[in-house]
C-alpha cells in the first residue's frame, strides 16, 4: 500500500471531508491486519452450545442437522458500540504554519475517518465539539444521515474559544447515557489545571478514552527563523525571543510538555496518542488500533 | 523666563529622532510570529506585557538622556530678579550682549590729586561702585588712555578685579583714541560708555576723520575728574641756558589764573634751598627766576609747586651747577696773550667751529674770568699759568658743573713755575728715545678709545716723544694713551676738584701752533665734548625717564664701577668704561645715587618724561569735539544707577539675573542614565522559561 497517498496534505487536496474520510477508511481497511479481538462487525466468529434463553434466530440449523446438537452462532461483534467524537475547536487548533494543514483540519479529517469507519461497523457515532459560536452536539446514532451530519458539522467549524476541552468534558458527562468509546482530539494548550481536572473527569465516566494530542509540525520544529517575537494566538501575549538560540531549549520544553500529558493520561487510563499534522492518517489510526489491542 | 544660551545647540535634538525612528522602525519591522500558544514555551502573558512596558521605559530613558544632554550643551538659564545663591550665574553672550564701555585715564594726567587722592584712585572708587550696580548680563570693556585699545568684554566680577590692577602709566595719554576704539568695538551692539577722566586738553587731542564713521549717538557718561587736579606744573627748572650766573629759571605750565600766587619750592634732600611766589607778570610769562643761595650742595635739586607734594612725576629735578637745557653750546678758551697761545686759540676755534657751527666759543685770559658764562661744555686752558684765586674759583665752579677741563701746552712751562692746579707738576719729559720709538698703546679706561685707534692707524705712530711733557700729580693721573715705555700721551686726572681734567702731552716747542694743529687735538676735543648721542649723553642735561642714557656720560666719570641706587632703592651693579657706551634706561624719575667702588657717592637725577598738562577744555568744547556721543556729565561722582540700569535708550535694559541651569541638566542626565541602566538590566535579559512552568511540566 502506498502510504504517501494518505499524507494529510495529499488527502487535503481531495477537498470534501466525506471523500477524505472514505479514502482514509479504505486505506485503513487495506492496511489493517485482522484483529484478534472480536470486532463490531457481523462476521461469524464461533459456536456456543445453546442454552435456554438464547436467541433462537442464532441457532445454526445446518450444524444441528449434521450433529444433532444445538449451537448458537457467535459473531465478532456482539453489540453496537457507541462512539463519541470530541474535538477541541479552540483558536490554537485553527493555527496553521504557512499553507500547511491546520490542527483543526487534521483533527476533523481524522475524526471523520473514525466516524466513517465505525458507521460501517454499524456503531453509533456522535460528535461533540465546541467552537466559537456554540456547543455542537450530535447524539450517537447509526444512520446514514448521521454520518453526513457529522461531516457537515466538522466542515463548518468556526474556531475561537481559548478553553474548550473542559467544556466538552462537562457536556459529555451531562449528555451521554451509555458507556462506549470516546475519541478526543486536542492540542492540550489550555489552562493546565483545568485540563488535568477535565481529563480526570473524562476518565471517570467509564468510557474507553483515546486522546489524540495533536500538535502542528511547526510546533515541533520551530521553523520561524526570522521571528523576533512570538505571539499567543489565543491570548495575544507577545514575547521577544531569539528562535535560533531558543530552539535547543525548546525541544526539551516540548518533550516535557508531552511527557507531562502522557503521564497524566496513563494515570487516568487514557490512551495517549501524540500526533502532529505531518503524520499519515492511516499510520495514526493503525498505530492507535495496535496500541489499543495491546 | 527660561532660555538657552546656545539655542542653536537644540537643533541637535533632531538627532533624537534617529533612535526613535529606529525604535519605531524596529517595531514595524519586528517579526512577530503567531504561535498556537506560548504555554509550550513556559512563558506567561503577564511577563510579556511587563517586558513591553519596560522597553518603553528604556526608550523614554534614552530619549531623556539625549534631551538633557543637548539641554546641557545649550546651557539653559533662567532669568530671575531674585537672588538665587544656590545657582551659578550664567555667562552672557560676549559678542552681542549689552556692554558697558569704560574709558579710564591711567596716563600721567591721572596723577593729579586732591586731598591726597589721585584721579586714578578716584576713578577706581567710582568704577567699583558702578560695577556693583551693573546687571550681571552686561559685559564691561575697558580702554585706557595710555594704551587706547579696548579689552575684550568681561563680566562685572572680572572687571572689578581688572580695575584693581590699574596703575598710573608715566606717559601722556590719548582719550580720544581710546574713546574711538571703544565706540568702534561697541558699534552694532547695545551698550553705553562711561568716561572717567579729566578734560585736560592734551588728553583729548582732535581725533581723525574715522571717528565720523560712528553714525548713531552713543550714550556716554563723563565722570569729570578735572576738579581733582594740581594747580600747575613745572615744565623745566634749573640754571638758565644763557649762562646767566646766580639764577635759576623755572618755566611753568597752566593758565595765569592758576599760576598766580603759587609758591615754588626748591629743595635739596630735606633742605629747602629757596622758595618763590609766582606773581601775575611771571604767571603771564609762565616763567620764574629765583636766586639760589650761595651754598648750594653739589647734589641735584628738586623743584615743586605748592600742592604738588613731592610726587616724583610732578617734580622737576635739575643739577644746580650745570646748564639745565643745553650746556654743550658754550666753550671757554683761556689763553694768555702770547703769540703761540693766540695762534693756537685761533686754529683751535676754527677747527671746532668747522665741526659745530653752533658752538659759542668765548675767549679770555686766564686772569679775566669775570663775566664768563656759568654754563658751558668745556674749558680749555692753553699754556695755563698759575691762576689767580678768582680764576681758580671760577674754574672749580665750572668743573663742578661737570665741565671738562683740558690743559693744552704749546711750550713747556718754565722750571719752577707754579702749576695751574695745586699738586700738579708739568715738565719737559726726559728723552728716552730708545724706548719711546715703539708703538703707542691704549691703556684703557679712557673715553677716546675709538678715535685714538683711528689716530694710531692714521700715523700717530710717528709721534716724536722727545718734545712731550710729563705730568705728575697726586693722586696720579690715569693714562689713556701711552708710549711704549708707559709715558702718558693723554691722561685723565682727578685732582681734588670736581669735573674731569684731561692732560694732553703732545710734543711742544716744535711749532707755536703745534698742539692745535696736531690731529690728536681736535679729535680729542670733539670726542670729549660731544661723545655719543647728544641727548642722553650730554653732561649738563638731566635725562628723561625711560630714555637711553650713556651711563658714564651721565655720571660724568670715565669708568663707572659701583652700584646705582634708583629712587625705589633698587640696586644695579655696573662696571663699564665710557668706551663701552653702556646704556642705562632710568625706569623712574627722581634722584639716583651712584656708589663707586672707592666709596664715593654721587647723586644724579632723572626728570619725568612728559610734564602734566593743565590746560582744560570746556565741556561744550569737549561735546563739540565728540559730537557722536550723547553725553551726561557728573562732577567727580559716579554715574547714577539709573543710568547704568535704565533702558531709556533700550540698551542695557534687563536687570534680572541670569542663572545657569547646567548643574540641574547634568543631574537630570545622570538620573536618566541610571534609569536607562536599570531598565536595560531588566529588559535585556535573555528570555528564560519561567521556573513555575518547568516545575509543572517536570
Amino acid at each position: 500500500m502506498d502510504r504517501t497517498q494518505f499524507d494529510p496534505d495529499v488527502v487535503r487536496q481531495l477537498g470534501r471531508i466525506d471523500i477524505i474520510a472514505r479514502v482514509i477508511v479504505s486505506g485503513v481497511r487495506r492496511g489493517l491486519h485482522r484483529s484478534r479481538r472480536r470486532g463490531f462487525s457481523s462476521e461469524f466468529s464461533d459456536f456456543n452450545p445453546y442454552t435456554p434463553g438464547d436467541d433462537l434466530r442464532l441457532l445454526d440449523w445446518r450444524l444441528y442437522a449434521r450433529t444433532d446438537r444445538l449451537f448458537v452462532k457467535r459473531f465478532e461483534a456482539e453489540t453496537n458500540v457507541e462512539l463519541m467524537l470530541l474535538l477541541d475547536a479552540s483558536a490554537s487548533m485553527a493555527w496553521r504554519w504557512q499553507d500547511t494543514i491546520s490542527k483543526l483540519e487534521y483533527a476533523a479529517n481524522l475524526l471523520a475517518a473514525f466516524a466513517c469507519l465505525h458507521m460501517r461497523q454499524q456503531d453509533q457515532v456522535g460528535l461533540l465539539v465546541h467552537d466559537a459560536t456554540s456547543l455542537h452536539h450530535l447524539p450517537p446514532r447509526c444512520r446514514r444521515a448521521q454520518l453526513e451530519a457529522i461531516f457537515s458539522a466538522l466542515d463548518e467549524l468556526s474556531p475561537g474559544n481559548a478553553s474548550t476541552f473542559p467544556i466538552l468534558v462537562d457536556s459529555l458527562a451531562r449528555l451521554r447515557r451509555h458507556r462506549g468509546i470516546v475519541i478526543a482530539c486536542s492540542d492540550l494548550e489550555e489552562e493546565e489545571d483545568s485540563l488535568r481536572a477535565a481529563l480526570r473527569e473524562l476518565a471517570g465516566t467509564g468510557n474507553e478514552i483515546i486522546l489524540f494530542h495533536l500538535l502542528d509540525e511547526a510546533e515541533t520544529t520551530l521553523p520561524f527563523e526570522d521571528a523576533t517575537h512570538l505571539r499567543d494566538s489565543e491570548t495575544g501575549a507577545t514575547i521577544p525571543v531569539s528562535v535560533q538560540q531558543f530552539r535547543d531549549q525548546y525541544a526539551e520544553s516540548l518533550q516535557r510538555f508531552r511527557q507531562s500529558w502522557q503521564d497524566e493520561c496513563e494515570q487516568c487510563g487514557i490512551l495517549y496518542m501524540p500526533v502532529h499534522t505531518a503524520m499519515n492518517y492511516v499510520d495514526v489510526i493503525i498505530e492507535m488500533v495496535e496500541k489499543r489491542n495491546i | 523666563m527660561f532660555g538657552l544660551l546656545f539655542s542653536t545647540a537644540m537643533f541637535g535634538l533632531a538627532t533624537i529622532g534617529w533612535p526613535v525612528y529606529l525604535h519605531v522602525r524596529k517595531r514595524r519591522e519586528q517579526q512577530i510570529q503567531i504561535v498556537p500558544s506560548l504555554r509550550i514555551f513556559g512563558f506567561t502573558s503577564q511577563r510579556a506585557r511587563k517586558m513591553r512596558l519596560q522597553q518603553l521605559v528604556l526608550l523614554l530613558a534614552r530619549a531623556a538622556i539625549l534631551i538633557f544632554l543637548f539641554a546641557l550643551v545649550a546651557q539653559p538659564f533662567v532669568n530671575s530678579k531674585r537672588r538665587l545663591s544656590w545657582l551659578p550665574l550664567a555667562p552672557t553672550d560676549q559678542d552681542t550682549g549689552p556692554c558697558l564701555g569704560v574709558v579710564i585715564d591711567d596716563s600721567v594726567f591721572s596723577s593729579h590729586t586732591r586731598d591726597g587722592i589721585s584721579r586714578l584712585e578716584t576713578a577706581r572708587s567710582h568704577l567699583v561702585q558702578c560695577l556693583e550696580t551693573v546687571p550681571e548680563n552686561v559685559h564691561v570693556s575697558f580702554a585706557t588712555t595710555s594704551f587706547g585699545h579696548p579689552t575684550p568684554p568681561m563680566s562685572p566680577a572680572h572687571a572689578a578685579r581688572f580695575v584693581e590692577t590699574l596703575r598710573s602709566v608715566p606717559r601722556s595719554g590719548n582719550g580720544t583714541e581710546a574713546l574711538r576704539q571703544l565706540s568702534t568695538m561697541l558699534e552694532g551692539r547695545p551698550g553705553r560708555i562711561l568716561v572717567l577722566a579729566s578734560r585736560d586738553r592734551a588728553l583729548w587731542p582732535v581725533g581723525d576723520l574715522s571717528e565720523e564713521t560712528v553714525e548713531a549717538q552713543t550714550p556716554c557718561h563723563f565722570c569729570d575728574l578735572t576738579s581733582r587736579r594740581l594747580p600747575s606744573f613745572l615744565r623745566s627748572a634749573g640754571p638758565p641756558t644763557n649762562g646767566t650766573p646766580g639764577t635759576w629759571l623755572f618755566r611753568l605750565g597752566g593758565s595765569p589764573k592758576l599760576l598766580q600766587g603759587r609758591r615754588i619750592t626748591v629743595s635739596s634732600g630735606d633742605r629747602v634751598l629757596v622758595t618763590g611766589v609766582v606773581a601775575l607778570a611771571q604767571a603771564m610769562a609762565r616763567s620764574l627766576r629765583l636766586t639760589p643761595p650761595a651754598d648750594v650742595p653739589a647734589g641735584p635739586c628738586a623743584a615743586t609747586i605748592e600742592g604738588d607734594s613731592k610726587h616724583p612725576w610732578l617734580t622737576r629735578f635739575f643739577a644746580p651747577h650745570s646748564a639745565a637745557l643745553d650746556p654743550g653750546h658754550t666753550l671757554v678758551v683761556l689763553r694768555p696773550e702770547t703769540e703761540g697761545a693766540l695762534l693756537a686759540d685761533k686754529i683751535l676755534s676754527a677747527a671746532l667751529l668747522a665741526v659745530r657751527p653752533d658752538l659759542r666759543i668765548q675767549h679770555s685770559r686766564p686772569d679775566q674770568t669775570n663775566g664768563l658764562p656759568q654754563a658751558g661744555a668745556a674749558t680749555i686752558l692753553v699754556d695755563p699759568p698759575a691762576l689767580a684765586s678768582s680764576s681758580l674759583d671760577w674754574l672749580k665752579e665750572s668743573a663742578g658743573r661737570g665741565h671738562h677741563v683740558l690743559l693744552c701746552y704749546t711750550h713747556a712751562p718754565a722750571a719752577g713755575s707754579n702749576s695751574v692746579i695745586p699738586g700738579l707738576s708739568v715738565a719737559r719729559a726726559v728723552s728716552t728715545e730708545e724706548s719711546d720709538e715703539g708703538a703707542l698703546h691704549l691703556d684703557g679706561g679712557g673715553n677716546v678709545s675709538q678715535d685714538l685707534n683711528e689716530l694710531i692707524l692714521g700715523g700717530l705712530l710717528g709721534l716724536p716723544a722727545e718734545g712731550m711733557l710729563s705730568f705728575d700729580s697726586d693722586p696720579p693721573l690715569i693714562p689713556i694713551l701711552s708710549t711704549a715705555d708707559g709715558r702718558p700721551v693723554i691722561a685723565q686726572g682727578r685732582p681734588p676738584l670736581p669735573g674731569t681734567w684731561l692732560f694732553l702731552a703732545t710734543p711742544v716747542d716744535l711749532a707755536p701752533e703745534g698742539p692745535a694743529l696736531h690731529p690728536l687735538f681736535p679729535l680729542l676735543l670733539r670726542r670729549m665734548l660731544w661723545s655719543g648721542d647728544s641727548s642722553s649723553g650730554n653732561r649738563g642735561n638731566v635725562p628723561d625717564v625711560n630714555a637711553s642714557v650713556d651711563l658714564c656720560g651721565w655720571l660724568g666719570v670715565p669708568r663707572a664701577q659701583g652700584e646705582l641706587v634708583a629712587p625705589d632703592d633698587s640696586r644695579s651693579t655696573w662696571d663699564c668704561t665710557a668706551g663701552d657706551k653702556a646704556a642705562f634706561i632710568p625706569p623712574l624719575p627722581g634722584i639716583y645715587r651712584f656708589e663707586d667702588s672707592a666709596g664715593l657717592v654721587t647723586t644724579h637725577c632723572v626728570n619725568p618724561a612728559v610734564p602734566p598738562q593743565t590746560d582744560d577744555m570746556e565741556r561744550d568744547a569737549w561735546e563739540q569735539q565728540h559730537a557722536t556721543y550723547k553725553v551726561n556729565w557728573s562732577d567727580d561722582t559716579p554715574p547714577p544707577a539709573e543710568w547704568l540700569q535704565g533702558n531709556d535708550a533700550g540698551i542695557i535694559g534687563e536687570t534680572a539675573r541670569r542663572y545657569d541651569l547646567s548643574a540641574i541638566a547634568l543631574a537630570l542626565v545622570l538620573l536618566a542614565c541610571a534609569v536607562e541602566s536599570a531598565a536595560l538590566l531588566i529588559v535585556w535579559r535573555r528570555p528564560q522559561p519561567s521556573s513555575s512552568a518547568v516545575h509543572n511540566f517536570g
